[in-house]
């Protein structure tokens, strides 16, 4: 207690300064004149008196300093002195500070916004009770790819398992259309077990959230919203509560509201509404009655586990109930669709995009640590000359009896008030770079909905680095000049010449920065040309031109022979519109975003090694969808309309396709059978690619959609103008035939092909802005640090030139140091990008991690900015005028 | 080495301090130092500024307060006078360097350990 007055008052002793300052010389000057007293009394002579009285004292200032120690506290107050006299000297160089806070600001805020990315992907539990306990279940088929679970399966997980304390299972209902009061928007939601909210833990914001009776199919139709969607539609959550809501037709009552910071179980998404599972017959009936079908897998499944059960033991439940479940459905047609079932930790929730992007993201974060490592470096090196032309100040002084590290703690209070203000500008720089980082990741349409706000992980993050980067770049420097600048040495007169010796910090930090430069630009050149690579990459179609529409005609009620009345009829009118040159109809299209596969196809002549073996992608087009994508016809002939239920089943497959099963024989003519039916190949297409960029063109087979009627999903048209200039007057068009028909997004083909880059543009992007960034550093700190030798050799310089020296010898001898430092630095920065790229190889597309020309280039490149940068200096350094050169000492 | 020193003269310092003001009543530092000097039979050579700082410390942390007065000689002095805290660790300070130095007087005394 007596501890904590003691020193809440040595706080207050900090104010009030001159009063007491008055009171203790008064009180010291009264001490002084009584014992002069005394000493007079004595029989002391006066002089004697008062020196003996101030003997005994041991000197007034003295006393006063000791006191003053005591009474206020000594390091806040020259903490204080050091950030006045910090804030005088930078302000001295107005230039230099602004450059260095900014760059800082820039590194700073790269590296801020990216960890934000991190952060939401990566770092971010789900909002839901004790997230440490959920597990994810994912279903591994033969082929190794991750698939969903079907409901029945969902059911016996459920309720046979001795692991989990809860099994929730949701599937997505995207794109909805969800109808309040005759207003109609699309929405995302999901359709969710009753257990689902129970499970997560997860409170209603008002009303109900789902229980289990939700489960059974008898249960009232209801659902639950999302809060933004109660306050955006009805102004509150609670006023929300029993209103009706369709979806897609089919009248809910809303039962409750989840809470704000809710977004369901997924990083990336953010549904609107959630549906209990039992409701999908009335939700979603395209597909047909899921509840009871195996073949159709759609939900994702996530455990509680129990206390006690490990994730190793939760597997193992999981495997013996999935064998038991296999086998009691071992007639079925889709017997096998599990392999396995993965258990993972599931904290984070479920992540496609996770996966997609944690290891672009966390390139970057590498990347924009190195861009800060280079302004790091440079501020170091500007500091280091700095430092060096403080060497008189230092001196005086060390001499006057400061202690190094009181002067290394006001050199380092110097860099923390450059790189704290950076820190926070950064910050700044990084709320607007976390919205253009999330429009990159958003190319191409699909809206993901990440939670980039600033929280404590994140301001923790910045202000570390903030310090830690201060203190990085501030330290070596503050060494360097308390070192430097021994007062014995450094009072006497200086040397004519300016450099002492070839290799110190400053040439070992340059070299490093020209080393990372070169590392971090060989990795912008990769990611360049993986772009480049898959963008040049010939997808099988000509992108170019080609308008798409969404359509939903199952919505709509088409079937049969109306559905292929209604295909000929779009394709027909839109044809015929002014600047369309073709139309086509797909089931799913290229690129869409969906696909289908098939087994088992077989033909005479071709024996099977295994079930992979008989399997294809498919498709069903339309007549005019070949001519439309632009996809080759190398034999054969497209459908036409007179394909039709009647007369005999048509199919066009690809090369690919056409040489495994046929294997060098002509495929035309040839009958391939598929599910009982025989279908007789009519014509052979170029590869095209089907749901990926990256993919390897799988075996495809296309369907005739007129002859075997399919639902309408995507209208393509290739256009003569700019696709998007044609795409009202199709609309119109459209509605002219049915107004009831459901027309959703307009798109293009080259948007689609650009969406399936997203990471790729994400990554060449930046990186590309983030090499720009360094060579700006690396000329800064060339031209920077070779000026300021170039001034402090001036009178070296002036003496040369005065005995002789041409101008292009001395601008030679400039250069020449920073020809080795910069050689050095590359042979450096090389060696490094050759062990390292080799980290980001399953990012890239077609260019080898050590290709050659790249890293070659970047080192040319880097070289060239290097020698520009170090050349201004040079050439100022040959046209020093001898006399005014020796004047300047 | 030379700073623990100097606290083991703090400590000291300021139950000389404390003792003083209890047997002589609110004075002014120069006082102090003098009673002090008296009280040692002049064997203590006490350099006076050491005082002041101790004398702030004693008063931030509530053992003395002060007042400025008017010395004998009519002089403007500061007065420190002991407050009821200051009597309390007075008392209990100088039972604790009693014990002390009861038990170093026995050992240092000859022959009394066996």
């Amino acid at each position: 207690m007596r501890r904590l007055r003691g020193g809440l008052l040595r706080l207050a002793g900090l104010f009030g300064k001159t009063r007491r300052e008055r009171e203790l010389s008064d009180e010291l000057e009264g001490h002084l004149q009584m014992h002069i007293d005394d000493n007079l009394r004595d029989g002391m002579p006066p002089r004697e008196a008062r020196r003996a009285a101030l003997l005994k004292l041991g000197g007034v200032e003295q006393v006063k300093e000791q006191v003053r120690d005591r009474r206020g506290l000594p390091l806040l107050e020259t903490t204080w002195q050091d950030l006045r006299y910090a804030l005088r000297v930078l302000r001295k160089t107005p230039v230099f500070t602004a450059v260095a806070i900014l760059s800082l600001a820039l590194g700073i805020g790269a590296n801020t916004a990216i960890f934000s990315l991190v952060n939401a992907l990566l770092l971010r539990s789900l909002p839901v009770s004790q997230p440490g306990q959920l597990v994810l279940l994912t279903p591994i088929d033969k082929g190794n790819f991750e698939g969903n679970f079907a409901y029945p399966d969902y059911q016996r997980l459920r309720d046979r398992n001795q692991v989990f304390s809860g099994l929730i299972a949701s599937g997505s209902l995207n794109r909805a259309d969800v109808t309040v009061d005759a207003l109609t928007e699309q929405l995302d939601g999901e359709m969710v077990s009753g257990n689902y909210f129970s499970v997560l833990g997860i409170h209603a914001a008002a009303g109900r959230l789902l229980s289990d009776d939700d489960d059974r199919l008898t249960a009232p139709a209801v659902a639950v919203i999302s809060h933004r969607f109660s306050v955006q539609r009805f102004g509150a959550p609670s006023v929300a509560l029993g209103k009706t809501v369709e979806v897609n037709g089919a009248p809910l009552a809303i039962a409750g509201v989840a809470p704000q910071e809710f977004y369901g179980e997924s990083t990336g998404k953010a549904p609107d509404f959630w549906v209990p599972i039992s409701l999908q017959m009335r939700v979603e009936p395209n597909p047909g009655d899921l509840l009871n079908i195996r073949y159709i897998t759609w939900l994702d499944l996530i455990g509680r586990l129990r206390p006690g059960p490990t994730i190793a033991q939760a597997q193992a439940n999981v495997a013996v109930l999935q064998s038991q479940i296999q086998a009691e459905f071992k007639t079925g047609p889709e017997s096998d669709y599990i392999h396995h079932i993965a258990v993972a930790p599931g904290s984070k929730g479920s992540a496609e995009l996770r996966q997609k992007f944690s290891r672009p993201v966390l390139a970057l974060l590498v990347i924009v640590a190195v861009v800060l490592l280079i302004a790091c470096t440079n501020l170091a090196n500007l500091l280091l000359a700095r430092a060096a032309s403080r060497q008189r100040e230092i001196a005086t002084r060390l001499a006057i009896g400061a202690s190094r590290s009181r002067l290394v703690r006001q050199l380092l209070t110097e860099s923390l008030l450059l790189s704290i203000p950076g820190g926070m500008l950064g910050l700044a720089v990084a709320l607007w770079g976390t919205g253009v980082l999330l429009t990159l990741v958003n190319t191409g349409g699909r809206v993901v909905a990440l939670n980039l706000q600033p929280d404590a992980r994140i301001l923790l993050f910045t202000t570390a680095v903030s310090i830690l980067t201060g203190l990085l770049f501030g330290t070596i420097p503050a060494l360097q000049a308390v070192r430097s600048g021994d007062p014995a040495t450094r009072l006497g007169v200086r040397s004519v010449a300016g450099r002492e010796k070839h290799w110190g910090w400053r040439e070992a930090l340059m070299a490093a920065q020209v080393a990372l430069s070169v590392l971090l630009l060989a990795t912008g050149g990769l990611f360049l040309r993986t772009l480049r690579n898959l963008q040049s990459l010939d997808p099988g179609f000509r992108a170019d031109n080609v308008l798409l529409i969404g359509l939903d005609s199952r919505r709509d009620g088409y079937e049969g022979a109306r559905l292929s009345q209604l295909a000929a009829k779009l394709i027909e009118r839109s044809a015929a519109i002014p600047g369309v040159r073709s139309a086509g109809l797909s089931f799913f299209g290229s690129l869409s975003g969906a696909g289908g596969s098939g087994c088992c196809f077989s033909t005479d002549g071709f024996t099977p090694r295994n079930r992979q073996d008989q399997q294809a992608a498919l498709d069903y087009v339309s007549p005019g969808y070949f001519q439309t994508l632009g996809i080759p016809l190398l034999a054969g002939r497209e459908f036409s309309f007179r394909d039709t239920a009647n007369s005999p089943q048509v199919a066009i497959i690809n090369e690919t396709m056409a040489r495994h099963f046929f294997n060098g024989r002509s495929a035309v003519g040839h009958r391939l059978t598929w599910v009982k039916k025989e279908y007789e190949v009519v014509g052979v297409v170029k590869d095209a690619k089907y749901r990926e960029l990256r993919e390897k063109t799988p075996r495809m087979i296309y369907f005739s959609l007129i002859q075997d009627p399919h639902d309408l999903n995507r209208l393509e048209l290739r256009t003569a103008v700019p696709p998007l200039a044609v795409a009202q007057t199709v609309r119109q068009a459209l509605r002219e035939i049915d107004p009831r028909l459901h027309i959703g997004d307009t798109s293009t083909l080259s948007k689609r092909l650009d969406a399936k880059l997203s990471r790729e543009y994400l990554l060449a992007d930046l990186s590309g802005f983030f090499s720009g960034l360094t060579l700006l550093l690396v000329s800064i700190g060339i031209y920077g640090t070779l000026a300021y030798s170039v001034a402090r050799r001036t009178s070296e310089i002036g003496i040369r030139m005065a005995l002789g020296a041409r101008p292009s010898a001395v601008r030679a001898m400039i250069l020449r140091d920073i020809l080795l430092v910069i050689a050095a630095g590359l042979a450096a920065g090389i060696a490094a990008a050759l062990v390292s790229t080799r980290l980001i190889a399953s990012l890239l597309f077609g260019v080898n991690p050590t290709d050659p020309a790249t890293i070659v280039s970047a080192a040319l490149l880097l070289s060239m900015v290097a020698l520009a940068a170090g050349y201004i200096p040079a050439r100022r350094a040959s046209r020093v005028d001898p006399l005014t050169a020796l004047r300047v000492e | 080495m030379k700073d623990e020193k100097a606290d083991v003269w703090q400590g000291t310092l300021a139950l000389m301090v404390l003792k003083t003001l209890e047997s002589m009543g609110p004075l002014h530092g120069y006082g102090i130092a003098r009673r002090i000097e008296q009280t040692s039979g002049d064997k203590l050579s006490l350099n006076y500024g050491t005082l002041y700082p101790a004398l702030l410390k004693l008063e931030q942390e509530g053992y003395v307060s002060s007042e400025w007065g008017v010395s004998d000689n009519n002089r403007k002095a500061k007065f420190y006078k002991l407050t009821r805290a200051g009597r309390k660790k007075l008392e209990n300070e100088a039972k604790e360097w009693k014990e002390t130095t009861d038990i170093l007087a026995r050992f240092l005394s000859p022959g009394e350990i066996s």
